[in-house]
């Protein structure tokens, strides 16, 4: 059913059509059945739309929020919105990907997460701005109270370690420190020969931690238990991307292995800027007395009125319809050529199509030359009639031979529908 | 530069005597008061009940005032709105303006009437009548608003008067 915002759109069309049609005598043959009924339908409209017009009437707008992702920096996001109806809800969390490579795409990918949340909570992503639109029912009361936040799972980073513990094999041994980066591949990050000097594992393993921290990669060691061994640990922002790799100390015809673990990659929150919601209007909707009016408006425009709807695309609404007062009028007419039921015809379909009257819905008293005609075969060529008040479908039926029932021109015929 | 004076007049559906003024000038210069002065068509100029003057102050500080008319008709008026640095005239702007909501109350109570008792539409006079009231509206609005003629609109302002006082009559 129509809105009245919807019905008082289709009333000026609904009003132009019922003009048509009494222009094209469809509706009315020689008997005029309520040749005033455009004028009924725009005077009626006139008042209600100045009543509608001043009384501050006002669809809802829902209010929008923005995320602006300022760059790729920062590894997670989880948007928080205090819903008036709701409560303190969480729209989803987002954990940055290896293809978000620029704010932009950083923004879709975040956008399209939070917009299956459970709540009606339409986001999108243009140009690095994440659009956040609440649902209706909220109106104006999204624009106060800082309703929109973010928060993320920060986490320190912890740097994998490999733990190697390599023996001096003799004075002039080269010895490699090589780890399985994973942004640089198979590295040799130090080398180290042994001395003459390494008189004991200790100072052997002690001169080799000190090369290894000559190194520029950001790898750092650090003795273990007294120079029995030593670590060395990942360089910082690798994370956990490196554990499972392979670190090893190797010289010829041995080595030394160990694989990095316990690595923890940093988290913390993407960089972003709010902006709360705003631009929410709250709906202030028609009085019962403007609903009412309304309806009998649509009443007024009848077919027109759904013809009108069908035009603008009219569906749904919240107004429930009022029973019709009135049924139409009769139609009454002497047969010609250009008669609602022509000469020679023997069916009509009044369902307000190709410029008939709508009486679908109602029932059809038929009278043929004054007599009232019934829908049973009388028997003895006598006339009679069908109608479906489904379809429309009026036929005429009986009667003897050329003509079976068909209208004869000056016949007088008279149409009368009630409820 | 210089400012470019306009202003609206609304007027409260709740209580149709309440009129509503707001300043939508643009532009820019050194004001601090106005004056509104309401001339109806009979030469008379309008002002709240207790005014001594025949126009209204406006503060400049106000966007907008509110001024509740000493009787709740409906009338079309020749409203000037003058912008004062103290005591000097800056800018004038004059506009026929028409407050007529009584009227389409009139009608919409009519309209709430025929969705209640249907059956009033069948008396003879019943639309022919309501549509002189409706034409005599329209007409009003449109010589106010197209030709700023507040007597033509007055005139048919008046008529409706007469109809709404008689409506047992009529409808």
């Amino acid at each position: 059913m129509a809105t009245v915002a919807q019905i008082l759109t289709a009333a000026p069309i609904a009003a132009n059509l019922a003009s048509t049609a009494i222009q094209n005598g469809v509706m009315f043959g020689n008997r005029p059945l309520d040749n005033q009924l455009h004028k009924k339908i725009l005077s009626t409209y006139l008042i209600i739309n100045k009543i509608y017009e001043n009384s501050g009437i006002v669809g809802e707008t829902d209010a929008t929020g923005l995320i602006t992702i300022n760059s790729t920096t920062g590894t997670n996001l989880e948007a928080l919105v205090n819903d008036p109806l709701e409560g303190s809800i969480s729209l989803g969390s987002y954990t940055k990907q290896v293809g978000d490579t620029t704010a932009s795409i950083l923004a879709t990918s975040i956008a399209a997460t939070l917009n299956a949340n459970a709540y009606n909570y339409l986001v999108s992503a243009a140009l690095g701005v994440i659009s956040i639109t609440a649902p209706n029912g909220r109106g104006a009361t999204m624009n106060t109270g800082n309703r929109l936040s973010v928060t993320a799972t920060v986490v320190a980073e912890t740097r994998a370690r490999v733990f190697l513990s390599p023996s001096r094999i003799s004075t002039g041994t080269v010895f490699s420190i090589v780890v399985n980066d994973p942004v640089l591949g198979i590295t040799t990050i130090a080398t180290y020969t042994q001395q003459a000097g390494d008189s004991t594992e200790a100072i052997f393993i002690g001169n080799m931690i000190t090369a290894i921290n000559t190194n520029i990669y950001g790898y750092t060691c650090v003795t273990y238990l007294a120079n029995t061994a030593f670590y060395i640990y990942a360089t910082v922002g690798l994370g956990a991307t490196i554990n499972g790799n392979v670190g090893a100390v190797t010289w010829s015809g041995g080595s030394n292995t160990d694989n990095f673990s316990g690595g923890v990659t940093a988290q913390s929150l993407i960089d972003n800027t709010l902006t709360q919601f705003s631009g929410g209007v709250t709906e202030v909707p028609p009085t019962t007395a403007l609903i009412k009016c309304a309806n009998y408006l649509w009443e007024l425009e009848g077919p027109y009125g759904i013809r009108a709807g069908r035009y603008l695309g009219i569906t749904g609404g919240q107004v429930s319809p009022v029973s019709p007062p009135f049924s139409p009028y009769p139609i009454e007419f002497y047969v010609t050529a250009d008669t609602l039921i022509p000469t020679g015809s023997s069916t009509v379909t009044l369902n307000g199509s190709n410029g008939t009257p709508d009486l679908r819905g109602y029932n059809l008293a038929f009278y043929r030359g004054t007599f009232l005609q019934g829908q049973l075969d009388p028997g003895g060529g006598g006339t009679y009639c069908a109608w479906n008040r489904v379809t429309g479908v009026f036929t005429l039926l009986g009667g003897y031979a050329p003509n079976f029932g068909a209208a004869v021109v000056s016949e007088l015929f008279q149409l009368n529908p009630y409820l | 530069m210089p400012i470019s004076p306009a202003f609206t007049v609304s007027q409260s559906i709740v209580d149709t005597a309440n009129l509503t003024f707001s300043d939508v000038s643009s532009g820019s210069a050194t004001l601090t008061t106005r004056r509104i002065y309401i001339l109806n068509s009979s030469g008379a100029y309008v002002v709240p009940t207790g005014t001594t003057t025949s126009y209204i102050v406006w503060p400049y500080s106000d966007a907008s005032i509110e001024v509740t008319l000493p009787v709740d008709i409906a009338q079309s008026c020749n409203v000037t709105v003058q912008w004062y640095n103290g005591v000097t005239l800056v800018t004038e702007l004059t506009q026929a303006v028409e407050w007529d909501l009584q009227q389409w109350l009139f009608a919409f109570g009519l309209l709430q009437t025929q969705t209640s008792q249907p059956r009033i539409v069948q008396d003879t006079q019943y639309w022919p009548d309501t549509w002189t009231f409706l034409t005599n509206l329209i007409l009003s609005e449109s010589a106010t608003e197209d030709m700023a003629d507040i007597y033509s609109a007055q005139s048919s302002l008046d008529s409706n008067e007469f109809i709404m006082s008689n409506s047992q009559n009529n409808f």
